[in-house]
């Protein structure tokens, strides 16, 4: 275990975090089988094991808390005392105290927060410690603590029925099994710290060792030359017809070393098959390390489960299956919000109350899956309820009170565009808001997800239950690529990205309003030159082939044909993350090594089209064949830099008027990134704004070459000379007070430093 | 075979054994650390290892603890929007994904004159999490040089405000600038910044 790095603190958040999530879970089993007292002790370890953490970095509160959980466990174990619900919350509450105790930024923080909570962590070791309050089990009132951020978890009023079989037992029951099946603590795959650094590293190093392997494949091309010559050497001196015993030894000499470049070439051709293997074997596990099982995303699920069934007073069984599937880390960290959002949507609008169930022939407790699994090459992680189903008729007259479609073109609807609009912003189906679920802003969270990594999701509904299934990739590791060549350097696309690839001759090129287009199957796509929006220099190459190579990439409904200057092939690239120290760069998404050493760049496709779109209105883009076509100046084009919501409008309006284009930023972080994206002749900027204020902007783009000529007008409520001065001295080219939009003078500004509009 | 007949150095009673098992009086052990200890100090101290190398027509020394590796020159992939005099884009080295800078651009070195031979070698410095490439056009070596061979910048060097070097050596090339690494890679950032 690599704990190089780590503070005291750091152990303990990772103990805390991993111990409360084991016991959270355990918690649930237990109160659902609380027959078995084997399944207290894991439970008693880890209160016991979080304690020694908080007592390493001496944090006495959690210290308290922890041994009084450990010592109730204890007492549930022996018999002598059973757990009712209303003891499980308890235990709950500290497990949630303990985890948000551990997710503090930091020791101060952590300290700070203990004694804020003081009191309440007081009432519930206290609490812990007495016997519980037998014979009103689901009603009896814990004590508040106000800033755990669960979900509450006391039934409201009226909502008394325990949730999730939550009758006590009796040790002598043996009725229903656990509801969920946790692997958690399998021996065979123990999750050990390792720093990311330390396995990036492994990363590249095994993608290195791959391409360095391959470089043995040239020695064994020069030992196949050698072998050939050698051949020939020997079939000369065979026509030779020599005698004597000269040309008997020659010939054994010959024979002699062809022998050994047999052997040779064998030994290097046997070490390259073994060499390669070895090393693809290697990456291919470094790559795999970067998979975590999906179990990992459940651990707070059977929580949730119970905390929401129990406050809205429904039974619900989590069934969770597949938690060995291994699952993309970044993946795994994407889904747990959209996961938790399907889960109480589920329960919210897909289960019924108990007594409704009973009378539509149903059991009374729901059975809830969530399940993933690999199918054809994505990950599938699914999401489904035995309750009522989808009502369409509620979902179509729903439709059209939005007014998101007419009353006849609704009915005309199938199931699919018909479930499309739940995942709208803003569209919930519930009849009232309520706590869990039905604010409208979750499924459109779900879906925005699965479209960010390139997946898709599925709904599917009957009068037996309604299932969400998200569609994913199984890795974000690696990606299969189009490989292509643009400005002369290798540059790729995700395929999932790409609508088709297409070589067209150019006398198939048309134009419609001066703008390059072409028609591909039947469809007129307009064209762009990837290495224009790149900012590349052209390539002489591909200006004179009679074909031109087109990516065409969705864009919404419609695509755009990016021209290239050749199509390499298709790859799986191994993604590689650009570190912070590039900040964002525009249309690249990250990049790979190839396999012959060489690093190329992947673009996003989405981040093309959207400057492509842009660049376009804007008239910056000249499209192709149309160079010469306009030699106009584009108009002038303005950044205005201010906080002032107010003020940036009044001059933003002021310099549309005048004939500028204008574009705004909120504050001089905003403005910094604009200035990367776009070019202006101009930037108009605020002084006191949050996160970097103006004068700090001036300095920042006058310090960078690309920046240092733009013209910059400070505007500002401050109108003391110094703070003039200030402005002018970081390399500001005006300073005006706020007063001056009253008399034309900022307008008059602007036009003397980059002209007027005609 | 003859241990039976008379001692033997491995017999514990031969005189030699008894000899060496004998403990070292203090006085000696600390005699033999003195001098063991001082020797070592007077070997270490007035040292540095420096990498000298060429890039166009001036010479650079930087301490040896801070390069990462030299190796055959890569091909650098342009980074769009971010490519500039100073900055040229990206190389893959040793697995890692590395940013190359152009030397000559970012301190506006004149470069070498056409007659003299490039030897070209990628230079990676910085440390494995954080590397910087950059092309020298000659790299000859390490070398250990006395830490009093350093001398001062000249006084227009030292107020120049993209100054990455801190002395002046000399060497069997002629005169080199030391460079002062936590100020190159300061540099370094804002060319890709």
């Amino acid at each position: 275990m690599d704990l190089g790095g780590f503070s005291m603190f750091d152990l303990f958040q990772t103990e805390a975090r991993q111990h409360c999530a084991s016991l959270a879970d355990g918690l649930i089993a237990l109160e659902q089988n609380a027959s078995d007292p084997k399944m207290v002790e894991p439970l008693m370890r880890a209160a016991h094991s979080v304690k020694g953490a908080a007592r390493i970095i001496n944090l006495d509160g959690a210290i308290g808390l922890a041994h009084a959980m450990e010592e109730c466990l204890v007492r549930i174990q022996r018999g002598a005392e059973i757990p009712i619900p209303s003891r499980i919350d308890e235990l709950l509450r500290g497990s949630d105290i303990l985890r948000s105790l551990a997710d503090r930024s930091g020791e101060e923080d952590a300290r700070a927060w203990l004694e804020s909570e003081k009191a309440s962590i007081t009432a519930l070791a206290d609490a812990l410690n007495q016997p519980p309050r037998a014979g009103e089990p689901a009603k009896a009132a814990p004590t508040p603590v106000a800033s755990t951020p669960s979900i509450p978890i006391t039934a409201p009023e009226g909502v008394a029925k325990p949730a999730v079989v939550a009758t006590p037992k009796t040790p002598e029951d043996k009725s229903p099994p656990a509801p969920t099946t946790h692997s958690s603590g399998s021996a065979q795959d123990a999750a050990v710290l390792v720093s990311s650094s330390s396995l990036e590293r492994l990363l590249q190093l095994s993608g290195e060792s791959l391409v360095e392997s391959r470089r043995l494949e040239s020695i064994r091309r020069t030992l196949t030359r050698a072998k050939s010559a050698q051949r020939q050497l020997t079939d000369a001196l065979d026509s030779l017809g020599l005698n004597g015993r000269k040309a008997g030894d020659a010939m054994t000499a010959v024979a002699s070393s062809r022998d050994a470049l047999e052997d040779a070439l064998h030994q290097v051709e046997d070490h390259l098959r073994r060499g390669e293997e070895l090393a693809s074997a290697l990456h291919n596990e470094a790559v795999s390390s970067r998979m975590r099982p999906f179990g990992d995303a459940c651990g707070g699920l059977a929580r949730s489960v119970r905390d929401v069934a129990r406050t809205l007073g429904k039974e619900v069984r989590l069934v969770l299956s597949g938690e060995q599937v291994p699952v993309d880390r970044e993946i795994l960290r994407q889904l747990d919000a959209p996961l938790g959002h399907l889960v109480r949507n589920a329960i919210d609008h897909g289960v019924e109350l108990p007594d409704d169930r009973v009378a539509a022939g149903k059991p009374r407790q729901a059975t809830l899956r969530v399940e993933a699994r690999h199918h054809a090459g994505s990950l599938v992680v699914e999401v489904r309820e035995d309750g009522r189903g989808i009502n369409r008729e509620n979902l179509r007259a729903r439709i059209v009170s939005k007014k998101l479609s007419d009353p006849e073109m609704v009915q005309t609807l199938g199931d699919a565009e018909l479930f499309d609009f739940l995942f709208l912003p803003g569209f919930s189906t519930a009849a009232s808001i309520t706590d869990i679920s039905g604010r409208g802003v979750g499924l459109d969270v779900v879906q925005s997800m699965a479209h960010s990594v390139g997946g898709s999701i599925e709904v599917r509904s009957t009068s037996n239950g309604t299932s969400f299934a998200m569609r994913l990739p199984v890795t974000l590791s690696v990606v299969r690529a189009a490989v292509i060549s643009i400005g002369g350097e290798t540059y790729a696309l995700a395929l999932s990205r790409l609508e088709r690839i297409d070589r067209i001759p150019r006398s198939d090129l048309q134009t419609v309003e001066g703008r390059l287009t072409t028609v591909i199957r039947g469809e007129t796509v307009g064209l762009v030159h990837a290495r224009e929006i790149l900012d590349l220099p052209s390539a002489t190459t591909a200006e004179t082939t009679d074909e031109l190579s087109i990516v065409s990439v969705l864009a919404g409904a419609r695509t755009v044909g990016f021209v290239v200057d050749s199509f390499l092939g298709e790859e799986d690239l191994v993604v590689r993350r650009l570190d912070t120290r590039f900040g964002d760069v525009s249309h690249v998404n990250a990049a790979s090594i190839r396999e012959n050493g060489d690093l190329l760049l992947i673009l996003d496709a989405d981040d093309l089209v959207q400057s492509a779109l842009q660049l376009l209105e804007q008239g910056k883009l000249r499209g192709h064949g149309v160079e010469n076509a306009t030699g106009r100046r584009a108009k002038r084009r303005v950044l205005v830099v201010e906080d002032s919501i107010t003020v940036r409008e009044v001059e933003r309006q002021m310099l549309l008027r005048a004939g500028y284009m204008v574009d705004t930023a909120i504050d001089g972080v905003d403005g910094w990134n604009a200035v990367q994206k776009a070019t202006y002749d101009l930037i108009v900027s605020d002084v006191d704004m949050p996160r970097m204020n103006g004068i700090e902007l001036v300095r920042k783009l006058r310090a960078d070459r690309r920046y240092e000529t733009i013209p910059i007008v400070i505007v500002s409520y401050k109108d003391r000379e110094e703070d003039r001065l200030a402005g002018l001295d970081a390399g500001a080219s005006a300073y005006l007070t706020k007063g001056s939009f009253q008399d034309q003078s900022f307008l008059q500004t602007v036009a003397d430093l980059i002209g007027t509009v005609a | 075979m003859n241990a039976t007949d008379s001692p033997t150095p491995a017999d514990p009673r031969s005189p030699m054994k008894r000899l060496l098992d004998r403990p070292n009086a203090p006085t000696t052990i600390a005699e033999a650390t003195k001098g063991n200890a001082e020797s070592r100090i007077l070997r270490r101290e007035p040292q540095h290892n420096l990498l000298l190398m060429r890039c166009g027509s001036e010479w650079f020394a930087i301490p040896a603890e801070c390069v990462v590796q030299v190796s055959r020159v890569t091909k650098v992939h342009a980074l769009p929007h971010k490519t500039n005099r100073s900055f040229r884009g990206l190389t893959a080295s040793s697995g890692a994904i590395v940013p190359v800078i152009d030397l000559l651009g970012l301190l506006g070195i004149p470069p070498a004159a056409a007659s003299v031979e490039r030897k070209p070698r990628m230079v990676i410095v910085g440390s494995d999490i954080e590397p910087w490439g950059f092309e020298a056009d000659e790299v000859p070596g390490v070398f250990a040089m006395p830490r009093a061979a350093v001398k001062p910048l000249p006084l227009t060097v030292e107020q120049a405000p993209k100054r990455v070097t801190s002395g002046l050596l000399s060497t069997t090339h002629g005169p080199a600038s030391l460079i002062d690494p936590v100020r190159l890679v300061g540099e370094f950032k804002n060319a890709i910044g």
